[in-house]
């Protein structure tokens, strides 16, 4: 199966969501951290949830004066690839020089 | 902004299954989001709503059902034949039937348009003054008015297929 690079979107939030990787974070303040907005950030936590990268849940109560908030945070699946991208092994370094050298991206 | 935001909740409730907890969501967010970003955050809202409803190979292929069935219904109807009008009714029921069926949410939308396909072009051919294969009665205006009955058996069969697909669905879990 070929693996795609993610996309940059998809990085900014897998680094986002390491900063505290047991916490629960909201779309709003993920949508600050990344300076994604809201139109490309849904779609993306998605696709991670898809993907098991990602956990998410509702608040268990309501606050007073707001809705519950869909709470989301790296699954061990997730925390495994954020440490990849944030440490690439030697032989991911080796292709993306290439890939660089190549003018490939 | 007021009209945005109940847009937003409304597409929100189209969304697909898999999605639908997203836009819950981006709702939830809303209130406390400041307002002065906040009718940028509905704009993007509705942009997640439209992209994930339309842009999907399901919805595509239901928009393809749609217009393949109601392109036949109007094919069937323009024929002079005696027995046009039993397979017209017949071609409307089927079809909405087994639109209603493969996509129960969207049964409503799949008897509408079947059902006032007949009437919108019957409509057309009295502005283009195109020359029907039979006579038609009542003629003028009346009679693309008069098709709109035909909402009501298209819908019905729609809601129909998407109960029994629903009830067979039901079945296959339990």
């Amino acid at each position: 199966v070929r693996q795609r690079e993610p996309s940059p979107q998809t990085r900014a939030l897998l680094v986002a969501l390491r900063e505290e990787p047991t916490g629960w974070k909201h779309g709003y303040d993920l949508s600050r951290k990344t300076g994604l907005r809201s139109g490309t950030l849904y779609p993306v936590l998605a696709r991670l949830a898809e993907r098991g990268l990602l956990e998410a849940m509702w608040e268990h109560a309501a606050p007073e004066g707001r809705p519950r908030r869909h709470l989301y945070r790296l699954s061990a699946a997730g925390a495994a690839a954020a440490a990849t991208l944030a440490n690439p092994t030697a032989n991911e370094r080796r292709l993306r020089s290439t890939r660089s050298a190549a003018g490939l991206g | 902004m007021v009209r945005l935001e109940r847009v937003l909740r409304l597409g929100v409730r189209l969304l697909p299954a898999d999605r639908v907890d997203y836009g819950r969501a981006l709702l939830a967010e809303l209130p406390t989001i400041p307002g002065d970003i906040r009718s940028r955050g509905v704009r993007d809202g509705l942009r997640f709503v439209l992209r994930e409803v339309l842009l999907r190979p399901a919805a595509a292929a239901y928009g393809f059902g749609v217009a393949a069935a109601t392109s036949a219904l109007v094919v069937v109807d323009q024929s002079p034949s005696d027995v046009a009008n039993q397979a017209s009714l017949g071609v409307l029921v089927i079809a909405a039937f087994v639109l209603g069926g493969s996509a129960p949410r969207w049964a409503w939308l799949s008897g509408l348009a079947l059902g006032v396909s007949l009437a919108a072009a019957h409509a057309v051919y009295q502005i283009a003054d195109i020359p029907l294969g039979y006579t038609m009665e009542p003629g003028g205006w009346a009679g693309p008015v008069t098709l709109l009955v035909l909402v009501v058996p298209a819908v019905l069969a729609a809601l129909a297929g998407a109960a029994v697909r629903t009830v067979g669905r039901q079945r296959n879990v339990a």
